[in-house]
This record gives C-alpha cells, sequence and structure tokens, in this order.
C-alpha cells in the first residue's frame, strides 16, 4: 500500500471530517507533495487511534452507568 | 578498582530525537483535542442526547434547590424562584429559552406543595416533591440518550471493525510504532 491509497483509506474512514471536506480532500490528493501527505496522513492516523481508545473508554463508562440506572 | 568517572557522567541527549518527540506529542495532543471537541459538538447536536444532557441538568440543579430549600426561611428563596419559572416559561420559550425547572409537574402541584411549608415552620423541603416528580419523568429519557449516546460513539468501532485490516494498514503507514 502506497501512502497516497493509505491516506485515501484513512480519508474514508475518519470520523472527523464531514462529507464535503472529505470529497474536496480526495479531490486534491494528487495535487499534494509528499511532505503534504505525510502531515495530513499522520494527523488523520494518530486521530483514529486516539478515537479508537477514547471510545473503547466512553463505552464501558456508559454500560457501567446504565448498569447502575438499572437498565 | 576504581570507578570509572565516566559512568556518572550525564546522558548526552539527541537535540534531534528530543526535538522531534516533542513535535510528535504536539501533533498527538492536537489531534485528540480536536477529535474531542468535534466529536462532543456533533454528539450534542444528536436530540435525544441532547435532551439526556437538559434532563440531567435539570436533576442536578432541582436537587440543589431541594437541598437548600431545608434551610428555613432563607432556603425558600431558591424554591420560589424555581415556581416562579414555571410562570415565566411561556415568556422565556419566545427567545428559544425554559425557565421551568419541572415541566413534566404541574403548576397546582408545584405551588400547593409549598403549603407544607407552612406546618413547619419553612424547614420542610418542599421543591423534594417536584425534584422526585420529575426525576421520575427524566429517568427514561436520561437512559434514551446515554443509550443513544453510546450508539453514536459505537459508530466509529463498528466501521473499524467491518474495515480492520485496511484501516490498520493505512495507520502503519503513517504512524511507526517502534519510534513512539
Amino acid at each position: 500500500m502506497d501512502k497516497k491509497e493509505a491516506l485515501r483509506i484513512l480519508i474514508k474512514h475518519s470520523f472527523l471530517l464531514d462529507k464535503q471536506t472529505k470529497e474536496a480532500l480526495n479531490a486534491k490528493i494528487d495535487t499534494l507533495t509528499a511532505a503534504d501527505i505525510m502531515a495530513i496522513g499522520k494527523f488523520l492516523a494518530v486521530e483514529k487511534k486516539q478515537s479508537l481508545e477514547q471510545g473503547t473508554k466512553v463505552i464501558v463508562a456508559i454500560n457501567l452507568l446504565l448498569k447502575q440506572l438499572g437498565r | 578498582m576504581a570507578e570509572s568517572s565516566r559512568e556518572h557522567e550525564p546522558v548526552q541527549s539527541d537535540p534531534v530525537v528530543e526535538g522531534n518527540e516533542a513535535v510528535a506529542k504536539r501533533e498527538m495532543l492536537f489531534a485528540a483535542v480536536l477529535n474531542e471537541v468535534t466529536r462532543w459538538q456533533e454528539i450534542i447536536k444528536d436530540p435525544k442526547v441532547r435532551q439526556a444532557a437538559t434532563a440531567a441538568l435539570r436533576t442536578l440543579a432541582n436537587i440543589g434547590i431541594s437541598f437548600a430549600d431545608a434551610v428555613p426561611v432563607a432556603g425558600e428563596v431558591p424554591s420560589w424562584l424555581a415556581d416562579l419559572g414555571k410562570f415565566t416559561d411561556r415568556w422565556a420559550r419566545v427567545i428559544g429559552l425554559s425557565t421551568d425547572l419541572t415541566p413534566d409537574v404541574s403548576k397546582q402541584v408545584a405551588v400547593g406543595s409549598e403549603m407544607l411549608e407552612a406546618y413547619s415552620g419553612t424547614a420542610f423541603p418542599s421543591h423534594a416533591i417536584e425534584t422526585t416528580l420529575q426525576i421520575k419523568a427524566d429517568w427514561p429519557r436520561l437512559v434514551e440518550g446515554l443509550n443513544r449516546f453510546k450508539e453514536l460513539w459505537s459508530e466509529e468501532r463498528a466501521d473499524y471493525h467491518a474495515h480492520q485490516p485496511e484501516i490498520e494498514d493505512a495507520i502503519a503507514e503513517f504512524v511507526n510504532e517502534e519510534a513512539t
């Protein structure tokens, strides 16, 4: 997998970016420099990791709260 | 045997490596903060989550007023203000606000419960009656909102599990685990 393809995948599965932003980014990928691809890709990759970790903790906390509320 | 003086010399740090680590940490922090802010902004827009959040804030306010109401005389002020809020609510709604902390409790019950104060020298926390009735109405809203909140957080995890190999490969292209 090359970095452009990896970036496309991260954009597609990003829950941070809205649909318009995703489309705009996808349209520009071929014109981005290697440094830009690296910067954006790294940001989205780190954000995705953080989001998944955070999501796990949030869901555990909510399940605990629901259990205490008796539901 | 004499100890080598070099064993006690501080380790020379590489400024380039330190600089890269600092940049990586800042990037992670920025990504984490942006993720949190954006995520919460989207989640609070959901009507069920918003309703549950309002119910939770209302519950906290009512519990606070109920405790204050147990204080004779001075404690009546927040209780009466909460009851007054039921009458001003219709005007507040014109500008998109609400002043009614117990929307599921009728004005008759709210004002009527204040009569009990007379028998206790204003020590009886009458607002606790309205608080209890309102919590009973808000309970299912809180549960519904929490379930919806969980759903919204789970969407990303569901997408990740459905496409785990390609997402992991894409992340690995940009994030070097060994370097961190």
